[in-house]
């Protein structure tokens, strides 16, 4: 028979209705304890005197029956207690009563939890924040409706066809066709409102962007007078701009701004999405030309069309224009690609999660530390609990929940820091930071991954920990005092842990040295001028560009150049003006006379020289460092002026200065040039160097004047040209008066900067001093928590040879050898720690080398004084512990063993 | 004369659901008529009785509704529902086989 009987409580078999009739009943007690509570001690006492009258009944005295009811029943409190329990979990029980121990615990030590819990918040907070601000990059939040529908669509075939009617004639996969563009000079345009001048991300749209974007306005509207005279003078800005224009004001809707020194009225304002294409803009503005140029096509798809529907209706339609412009183009097509932003991580995104990482792992090992020494002072108490029949499972469980508890605090604090961290973001990140960042955003998202983060944390802080405490031998914990070897036992692990967290410190700290020197260097004064070879900062620069007219009709540019710099001159502050223009040589080659009177022709693929004005190297401030500069008009013998570089590479074995020059072949009818004088070079030391080994015809700047008969280049029927300014003050203001002064000229576009912002210069310095200052906030809780964790084993030690110190000073041992003693081993895991931290570091500040451009090379010293900096900030966090040591009374101490 | 010894463990549950088949009573009751059919040997310890009670109330084999007793008093009464009456079939069932094993073991020593 296979009858098999268990003595005790009945087990049912496995039936799911009564499981879940089970559930339903412990979940319809949740949160009614206080009733539950009330119903019992009404049944129970009911049973009491109920058991009370029948005693009585059967001739007991009521004083007596009492007591009988009483003591038949046994404990209330125990009874009410079970009865509570049975109507919950067993394993809820369980949790509830080890959460409640934990928290005991916790508040008995008080000054650990708050650090642990400080420490897992910050670290756990880092994290989140970047991963708020890399989640913002990777899915933008943008304010199209059904964003899903939004195509890009790119035509790859001849640029002849034109798609726009073709594609404006509507499909049936497609409910709307728009088109952006690039505005002239590049995506900055110059706004200015009074005296306030803002560089905004610009866009060129057609009227029906917005509209097929699905972009509600936040104020005005969106879609500009029909008349497309009237369409070209309104924009619509972000709200970012709006801020920036109009900081008095709440609306600016019908309000006039300078758009490149045009007078232009805000229509509208919509919210700027970070990471989200054509809607990440500033501004946006309708083409003043007929016949403008887009960049970018925009489809929204009808609802559940597929992709290849799409696809085959795009190629006919492309077919169908082609055959109508004539071009036969068998091979023309349409690639369709989701208008979701593409976002690219590149090197330095990992540097940035790295390091977020390196703390996070920082602050865990530190923990786990401060957990082992924590553990191991507590031994006594597990072995007290081992040895009243607690499991080595129930002593891990134990210690995890303390620890799962810390995790959630953590979790909590780290929530809350993480909202002040983007904050904190949003409120200093530069204005076109571009690709490298973008403002946090908060999701749902961001509160998972705190929860992942937490949860990783937990595991690394807790388990190692747990498992080593819950290790111990009772019998010797139990024999001999805490502290009394602990600490030597778990030497290897505090040791191990110790090296980690320096050597995560040690590239983290490194790198917002190397950034903030970076960053400093880049905004001395001299330092512009030493990398340029001139001062950048009193000169404006515009870009100037017209359509001919009548393409036939040849164009003076000293004429020009005459007009423009004159038109310059007049505006105040302005000492000298310049044009020039960029071209090629004549069959692509240089042709020089050589020392001994030969003829050398050199290849010079797409190389271009500058045709300037006579003053041009007034103008830029570029020093002549050999011969003369430039005589003013068209006087002498014709002439060039020629940096180091090319006289380098041209003559490699003789003096450049006075040799002749050819700017084309050997047999073009170019005109001979004498080489008059000699300027610096904007290579650096490294790149002249390789120029001068390879000997490749990798020409630097050659400046020939300006004569009546050259030709001004043109693109897509456009002349475009460059004015530079020299001014001796107020360049903003000269460059506000240049615009309009251009606008007033036939110039058809301008685009006006300081040559600063030409440069890109303030903007690359505002990015590496935002990741500078970012890398700061790494390094310095990298360094902190790696000193607090050499502090705690330092402290750990002392506390657990407290007995042989107190010896040894009772022998006679100066402080200083007491402290030596104790440093000595510290010393050498410090040391361990910087040498592995130093090759991370190596192996690792490649991530960010593009924004390390000027540190040049201080950089190899700056990473012998940061390990020298680490080293002793963190032998100075040991010595406080190890100087306490020399402090204490050898008697007491001895008595108290 | 009530009995010295503790019930067998499980066996509880087996006496609360037989003492409820002739009809719904309230937790005094139910010790009460425990008492009575064991003719006094058992005496169920009323700590042990009403987690008893929730646990098999949990389980689903007994229902509970408050009402009151014959002298107006509030108490909550128990009806055994028909999960329960099968319960209690193969619990009996169990219970014969594992008591007739115990004496045929008995017996033969």
């Amino acid at each position: 028979m296979d009858a098999v009987f268990r003595c005790g409580t009945s087990h049912p078999r496995f039936d799911l209705n009564q499981v879940l009739r089970r559930l339903q009943w412990i979940l319809g007690a949740v949160g009614k304890k206080p009733v539950l509570e009330s119903d019992m001690e009404v049944e129970m006492r009911t049973h009491l005197e109920m058991e009370t009258e029948d005693l009585i009944f059967r001739g007991h005295d009521p004083r007596t029956a009492r007591r009988q009811a009483a003591a038949a029943f046994g404990g209330v409190a125990q009874a009410r207690e079970a009865a509570i329990e049975a109507r919950t979990l067993p394993a809820v029980a369980d949790l509830a009563r080890s959460i409640r121990l934990a928290t005991r615990t916790l508040r008995r030590h008080r000054a650990f939890a708050i650090t642990t819990i400080l420490a897992l918040g910050l670290a756990i907070a880092v994290n989140t924040t970047t991963f708020s601000v890399l989640d913002a990059m990777i899915n933008p939040r943008t304010t199209a409706s059904h964003p899903e529908r939004l195509h890009d669509v790119r035509f790859m075939g001849d640029p002849r066809i034109s798609l726009g009617e073709a594609l404006d004639a509507g499909g049936k996969t497609y409910e709307a066709f728009t088109e952006w563009g690039y505005p002239t000079g590049g995506w900055g345009a110059v706004t200015e409102r009074g005296n306030l001048v803002r560089e905004a991300d610009a866009a060129t749209i057609r009227v029906n962007f917005f509209a097929v974007m699905g972009v509600a306005p936040l104020e005005g509207r969106l879609t500009p007078p029909d008349d497309r005279a009237a369409a070209s003078n309104v924009v619509i800005i972000s709200d970012r701009l709006r801020a920036e224009l109009f900081p008095d004001r709440a609306t600016a809707s019908g309000e006039t701004i300078a758009l490149e020194g045009r007078p232009v009225t805000v229509i509208g304002v919509v919210k700027r999405v970070a990471g989200s294409g054509m809607l990440d803009r500033d501004i946006w503005s309708f083409p003043l030309a007929n016949r403008y140029w887009f960049n970018g096509r925009i489809l929204r798809l009808r609802a559940g069309v597929t992709m290849e529907e799409t696809q085959a209706e795009l190629d006919f339609i492309g077919q169908r224009a082609a055959a109508a412009a004539g071009i036969p183009d068998a091979t023309s097509h349409f690639i369709i690609t989701p208008n979701s932003g593409q976002f690219t991580a590149g090197r330095f995104h990992y540097a940035l999660i790295g390091a977020a990482l390196a703390v996070l792992l920082i602050a865990c090992t530190n923990l786990a530390n401060l957990q082992l020494a924590r553990g191991l002072g507590r031994s006594g108490e597990i072995a007290v609990h081992s040895a009243l029949g607690a499991s080595r499972g129930h002593v891990i469980g134990q210690l995890m929940t303390e620890n799962a508890v810390m995790a959630c605090a953590g979790l909590f604090v780290a929530v809350i820091l993480t909202f002040a961290g983007n904050a904190a973001i949003r409120a200093t990140i530069p204005h076109n930071i571009g690709n490298y960042v973008v403002a946090p955003q908060t999701s749902w998202r961001m509160v998972v991954f705190a929860a992942l983060a937490a949860a990783v944390s937990l595991l690394l802080v807790g388990v190692l920990p747990a498992l080593r405490t819950a290790r111990v031998d009772i019998n010797s914990l139990l024999k001999r005092r805490a502290g009394s070897g602990a600490h030597r036992e778990n030497a290897r692990w505090y040791g191990t842990l110790v090296v980690v967290q320096i050597a995560l410190a040690m590239p983290l700290i490194t790198a917002a040295a190397l950034l903030a020197i970076g960053a400093w260097k880049s905004a001395r004064p001299g330092a512009l001028i030493h990398q340029l070879g001139y001062d950048p900062t009193p000169l404006v620069v515009a870009r100037v560009s017209w359509f001919s007219a009548d393409s036939g009709r040849h164009v003076v540019p000293t004429d020009v150049a005459n007009r423009l710099t004159s038109d310059a001159r007049h505006i105040p502050h302005v000492v000298e003006a310049a044009l020039s223009f960029r071209s090629p040589t004549l069959h692509d080659a240089v042709t020089v006379e050589d020392g001994e009177g030969g003829v050398h022709q050199s290849d010079a693929p797409l190389w271009q020289y500058d045709i300037a004005s006579p003053t041009y190297l007034r103008t830029l401030g570029i020093p002549i460092q050999r011969g003369t500069d430039f005589p003013p008009g068209e006087t002498g013998e014709p002439s060039v002026v020629i940096d180091q570089v090319t006289a380098m590479v041209l003559w490699p074995q003789s003096d450049a200065l006075g040799r002749r020059i050819k700017l084309g072949s050997a047999h073009s009818d170019a005109p001979w040039l004498r080489v008059r004088g000699i300027i610096g070079s904007l290579l650096t030391d490294e790149e002249k160097e390789m120029v001068r080994q390879t000997m490749s015809t990798r020409l630097g700047q050659v400046i020939r004047v300006m004569t009546s008969t050259d030709s001004i280049p043109r693109f897509y029927r456009r002349y475009e040209a460059t004015l530079q300014v020299r001014v001796d003050s107020q360049p903003q203001a000269v460059a506000s008066a240049l615009r309009r002064a251009l606008i007033s000229e036939a110039v058809s576009a301008s685009k006006v900067d300081l040559m600063l912002d030409r440069l890109g210069i303030p903007r690359r310095l505002a990015i590496t001093r935002f990741i500078a200052s970012l890398f700061a906030v790494f390094g310095v809780l990298a360094v902190s928590l790696a000193c607090m964790g050499v502090y705690g084993i330092v402290a750990q030690a002392v506390a657990d040879r407290r007995r042989d110190i107190a010896i040894r000073i009772a022998l006679g041992a100066t402080p200083r050898q007491v402290v030596r003693a104790l440093l000595r081993e510290h010393n050498v895991l410090v040391l361990l720690g910087v040498a592995i931290g130093l090759a991370i570091t190596a192996l690792t500040m490649g991530w960010i080398g593009e924004f390390l451009g000027t540190v040049g090379s201080i950089g190899l010293a700056i990473y012998g004084i940061m390990c020298l900096v680490l080293f002793a900030v963190i032998v100075t966090s040991a010595l406080i512990p190890a100087i306490r040591a020399t402090r204490m009374g050898p008697m007491e101490v001895l008595r108290a063993e | 004369m009530a009995a010295q010894t503790d019930l067998l463990q499980g066996s509880l549950d087996l006496l609360i659901l037989k003492s409820l088949v002739l009809g719904p009573l309230h937790g005094w009751g139910i010790s009460k008529r425990l008492r009575q059919l064991s003719g006094d040997v058992l005496e169920i310890n009323q700590g042990s009785l009403y987690p008893a009670l929730y646990r098999l109330e949990g389980q689903g084999w007994i229902d509970a509704e408050w009402g009151h007793s014959p002298e107006g008093r509030k108490v909550k009464v128990y009806t055994l529902n028909r999960s329960g009456r099968k319960q209690l079939a193969a619990e009996q069932e169990q219970w014969t086989l594992f008591s007739a094993a115990v004496r045929r073991i008995l017996a033969s020593t």
